[in-house]
């Protein structure tokens, strides 16, 4: 509650009484909450920004959970915390390891639900946080230039200025003056920052000191 | 004097023996008649006949000498005319005239003769002569001395040897007339046909017989010049004519048997016989002969001879082998199919009696042909005989004796009978019957035959083994049927519907397919089916009854353990689908739950915020006050689930409903091969209660029943319904032959049951049901090792 951003929790049910009863809990927490019948109905909605995650019912009558899930994990979505009224462990194992937050049996106690929305939204604050942080690393990234851009993974594989002079072709000053531009556009205080920096955007090590 | 005497005898003596000569044929004749008896007024002829017969035949010798003396009778018969007289009459008639010219009277005894000659009355004649004899005599003795010349005495003498001459031919004659009368008398008396011909065949006689039967008198017959062929029948004309013809040029006896046309247009057969006669040169004179009717004996001997023939074709063409044989055994006659069969010659069966034989069976039958010969008991074996293309057959060989009076072999008559076919048929059959023995003592099934008594009369090897009984220790005592069988090889339990399931069959012909539990030879009792069927003979009669037995023992045991895996996966399988269940209504629960939890719990957020906010407050405690009631809504949903609500009760009749459960079950119970026996009390009083309601508790417990027998292995499934009014109230029993319960009380209690399908609320329901009917329900020990449910309810007026 501590977070001034705006906070929102999707409840998919097919149950109008349980996406009532959820819904009119989290209000009482001021938890703002929008409520689905059915999973396309959510798939349809514009979501707003900001953390939020989805209570989200096993048995569904036209997409079921566990396939809403799978359609959601190939993108940027909202923790799921999963709630049904027939679990079992393999049902929760196999929930779980596809990203769920948690798995809660109906009939839940509201802690439960609370504890396990608290971590889910704190689950996607981190990772909408983690999303915007790469995205400044991406748009630095496309600040470089073509020639700074082939710089970049020959400085992250670690050759030597001649070296990677000689790779490109170019003179070993032209290519310092291209390192210091690159390494001052990407905000690398050092080799080691610029080549954590790499590793986020999934930059390869291509080459080797040592010759291939 | 003694010249007319001995002129008689002459003549006597030659009459006698040619009336001799004809009794010698007519001996013939009487010989005939005299065999057949029939002809008895024939026979009274012969007596006198053969006595004539030796009397002619003493004199004919004696006369022999003399016989050329006196003319034959025939032609002295013939004679008798004119012309013989006229050198006697001559002579009397110049005695007479000199007696004339004399003044003598002796030409008075020429006339006194002739007057007895030819005067026909005798006694006229006699008397005239007499007189005239006086008159005679009166005249010479009166006249006697008037003169003595030569004259005188010449027409005495010449008067008196006439007289003498004539009396003697009168004498002659009037002894042949009487001869030839006595002669006419016989021959036509005979029975035959008389007649005579002279040397060229023409009649001179035919017996009155002959005019009789072929309507023609001597003249009639010599028309013709035929000697009276023309009546010969013209078949027989030809050979009857040649035989004459011979025996005209021979002088031979003519003999003959044809057939002669009758008057009436009719032929018999004759049997004709001609002798001639000769003169005293040897010449032929003529014929007699006699023609006698054989019809009757030549037909009887044709026939004689056709019926011999034919036996002889019959035995000569049969196609069966027929010999006789000496009494000692050597063959002396095979008929000719006998001789084809063997290929041999009757003098190569005559040289070696048993060459025929295969040498196999040669030693065999000699000794048993010795044995028949000495005994003269009949023949009967079979042995092979050499066929004509060198193989060799079966053949029956019977033989009988005949036997003498005295008990002696007369002859020996046998037959062969080739049987090669059917001693192979027979072999075949045999080795059929080994073969199918064979089989049936090596199936792996036990087979039995009884009789339609239901004695049994076979069973098979294996089944004896398996049994460890023979056939005669089950058969006991005489009738008593498959009685000692049931007893000594069925499990008691199984014995009284075993034996009641025979009993019927056995009278109905039913066929029988039962199962039950078979004794073995080690004591122990092995589950068994048995079948049997009937074969009916060609009146449909019941004959023989078939029977298997199957040893199911094995299979039965595995379906027990069949049966208990089912059981183990069907609990699995009741788990998972209790689960199931119980997820459902845990599903249909926990919706309302959580809605109750949350909306309270908000509600209690919403009173603790500051300010509360007791609008909010109010609406989720609302939502969570009709959560709650949904939960409350789905128990009792369920409960109705489980639960029977009471229908309309109306009055009706137990029995109707029971049949309609039947009705309702018939597939089921024909499917679970049930012996189903319901036993309606015809007048029962009505009740009180709701139709569907007890036809539920009906059909369950009936299930029940036939899952109680159907879990048992035993070979009969009994399920009987009752009907009783016992007691004031209305009783029905479901009473089935199933493995039984342990406790009769706890089935009745909820999700408890002993089958492995069941969800154990049947029997609690139909409890419930019956109490809403003020009745009863309860189970017990059937007294046939199953189980009895019974229900009561009270009569309608309570």
């Amino acid at each position: 509650m501590s977070h001034e951003d705006h906070k929102a929790v999707f409840v998919i049910d097919d149950d109008k009484r349980v996406r009532d009863g959820i819904s009119e809990l989290l209000e009482s927490w001021g938890i703002d909450v929008k409520t689905f019948a059915s999973a396309r109905e959510y798939l349809d909605a514009p979501k707003a920004q900001g953390p939020s995650c989805l209570v989200l019912d096993v048995r569904l009558p036209d997409i079921g959970g566990f396939e809403l899930q799978a359609q959601l994990a190939s993108q940027p979505h909202p923790p799921i915390i999963f709630i049904t009224g027939h679990g079992d462990i393999p049902m929760t194992v196999r929930a779980m390891k596809l990203g769920a937050v948690d798995f809660l049996p109906k009939p839940f106690k509201k802690h439960e639900l609370r504890v396990a929305i608290e971590a889910a939204l704190e689950r996607d604050r981190d990772a909408l946080r983690e999303r915007s942080s790469l995205h400044e690393l991406q748009n630095r990234l496309e600040s470089l230039s073509t020639r700074e851009r082939d710089v970049l993974p020959l400085v992250v594989s670690g050759l030597m200025n001649k070296q990677g002079a000689a790779k490109l072709g170019i003179s070993e000053i032209t290519f310092q003056i291209h390192r210091g531009n690159m390494m001052r556009k990407m905000q690398a205080d050092s080799l080691a920052d610029l080549v954590r920096i790499a590793t986020k955007l999934s930059i390869p090590i291509t080459h080797s000191r040592y010759g291939n | 004097m003694c010249l007319i005497l001995q002129l008689a005898i002459a003549e006597t003596a030659a009459c006698g023996s040619k009336v001799g000569g004809r009794f010698q044929m007519c001996s013939a004749i009487a010989s005939f008649a005299f065999k057949d008896s029939s002809r008895v007024k024939s026979a009274n002829y012969i007596f006198p006949l053969v006595q004539m017969i030796d009397w002619s035949s003493v004199l004919g010798r004696s006369t022999i000498v003399q016989g050329s003396i006196g003319p034959n009778l025939e032609g002295f018969v013939r004679g008798l005319e004119l012309r013989h007289y006229a050198s006697a009459l001559a002579a009397g008639c110049a005695g007479t005239a000199l007696g004339i010219v004399e003044r003598e009277p002796y030409g008075a005894l020429f006339l006194f003769f002739a007057a007895i000659m030819f005067i026909k009355r005798r006694r006229v004649a006699i008397a005239v002569a007499v007189l005239l004899m006086v008159a005679c005599t009166f005249i010479v003795f009166v006249h006697a001395s008037d003169s003595a010349s030569l004259t005188r005495p010449a027409a005495f003498l010449l008067s008196t040897l006439a007289a003498i001459w004539l009396m003697s031919i009168w004498r002659s004659r009037t002894y042949a007339e009487q001869s030839l009368n006595e002669a006419k008398l016989i021959v036509e008396s005979m029975p035959g046909l008389g007649w005579a011909t002279d040397a060229k065949g023409n009649f001179v006689y035919v017996s009155p017989s002959v005019i009789d039967y072929v309507g023609k008198n001597t003249d009639e017959f010599n028309q013709a010049q035929r000697t009276g062929l023309e009546a010969v029948h013209p078949e027989d004309t030809d050979r009857v004519t040649a035989a004459w013809l011979t025996s005209m040029r021979e002088g031979t006896s003519f003999q003959s048997v044809h057939r002669i046309k009758r008057a009436d247009g009719e032929y018999r057969w004759f049997q004709a016989y001609g002798k001639p006669h000769f003169d005293g040169i040897g010449q032929v004179q003529g014929w007699f002969g006699t023609t006698i009717d054989v019809d009757e004996k030549h037909r009887a001997e044709q026939r004689l001879e056709d019926s011999e023939r034919q036996l002889r074709t019959l035995i000569d063409t049969l196609p069966v082998m027929i010999w006789c044989a000496s009494p000692s055994g050597e063959p002396t006659y095979p008929n000719p199919k006998t001789l084809e069969y063997l290929g041999a010659t009757f003098e190569e069966i005559k040289s070696d009696n048993f060459g025929v034989v295969h040498p196999d069976d040669v030693e065999g039958f000699q000794s048993a042909w010795a044995v028949c010969v000495e005994e003269k008991k009949p023949l009967s074996l079979i042995c092979r005989l050499r066929y004509n293309d060198g193989t060799h057959r079966w053949n029956r060989i019977t033989a009988a004796p005949l036997l003498s009076d005295k008990g002696d072999i007369i002859e020996w008559y046998g037959t062969n009978v080739d049987i090669e076919e059917l001693h192979q048929i027979q072999e075949e059959l045999r080795s059929n019957a080994e073969r199918l023995r064979l089989m049936l003592d090596t199936l792996p099934a036990f087979v039995w035959c009884a009789d339609p008594k239901g004695q049994p009369t076979y069973f098979n090897k294996p089944l004896m083994k398996y049994s460890g009984v023979t056939l005669e220790e089950l058969r006991g005592v005489e009738g008593s049927g498959f009685a000692p069988m049931i007893s000594r090889l069925v499990h008691p339990a199984d014995a009284p519907a075993l034996l009641e399931r025979f009993e019927q069959s056995f009278k109905t012909g039913e066929p029988i397919a039962i199962k039950y539990r078979h004794r073995l030879a080690t004591g122990q009792y092995h589950l068994v089916d048995c079948r049997a069927r009937v074969l009916r003979d060609s009146r449909n009669k019941l004959s023989q009854w078939y029977g298997v037995i199957v040893d199911v023992e094995e299979e039965a045991q595995a379906q027990v353990k069949l049966q208990k895996a089912q059981h183990q996966l069907e609990l699995a399988t009741r788990a998972a689908s209790l689960s199931e269940l119980s997820a459902s209504i845990a599903h249909e629960l926990n919706q309302p739950l959580v809605a109750v939890v949350t909306n309270s719990s908000a509600t209690e957020n919403w009173l603790d915020a500051t300010p509360p906010n007791i609008l909010r407050a109010k609406a989720s405690a609302h939502k969570a006050t009709d959560a709650a009631n949904d939960a409350a809504e789905v128990i009792s949903r369920i409960k109705a689930l489980f639960r029977q609500s009471g229908g309309s009760k109306k009055a009706g009749n137990l029995n109707d409903v029971v049949l309609e459960a039947c009705t309702l079950l018939r597939e089921r119970i024909t499917a679970s091969k049930c012996d189903l026996r319901i036993d309606l009390e015809p007048n029962l009083p009505g009740a009180q209660f709701d139709k569907g309601l007890i036809l539920q508790v009906l059909v369950n417990l009936i299930q029940n029943a036939m899952d109680a027998v159907s879990t048992g292995n035993g070979a009969m499934r009994l399920l009987e319904i009752r009907s009783r009014y016992k007691d004031g109230t209305i009783q029905v029993d479901v009473e089935d032959n199933g493995v039984g319960l342990q406790d009769t009380e706890k089935i009745f209690e909820p999700f408890y049951t002993t089958k492995h399908n069941g969800m154990g609320i049947g029997l609690s329901i139909c409890r419930s049901i019956i109490g809403t009917h003020a009745g009863k329900l309860w189970a017990s020990q059937s007294e046939k090792s199953g189980t009895v449910f019974s229900f009561a309810l009270p009569l309608s007026g309570e």
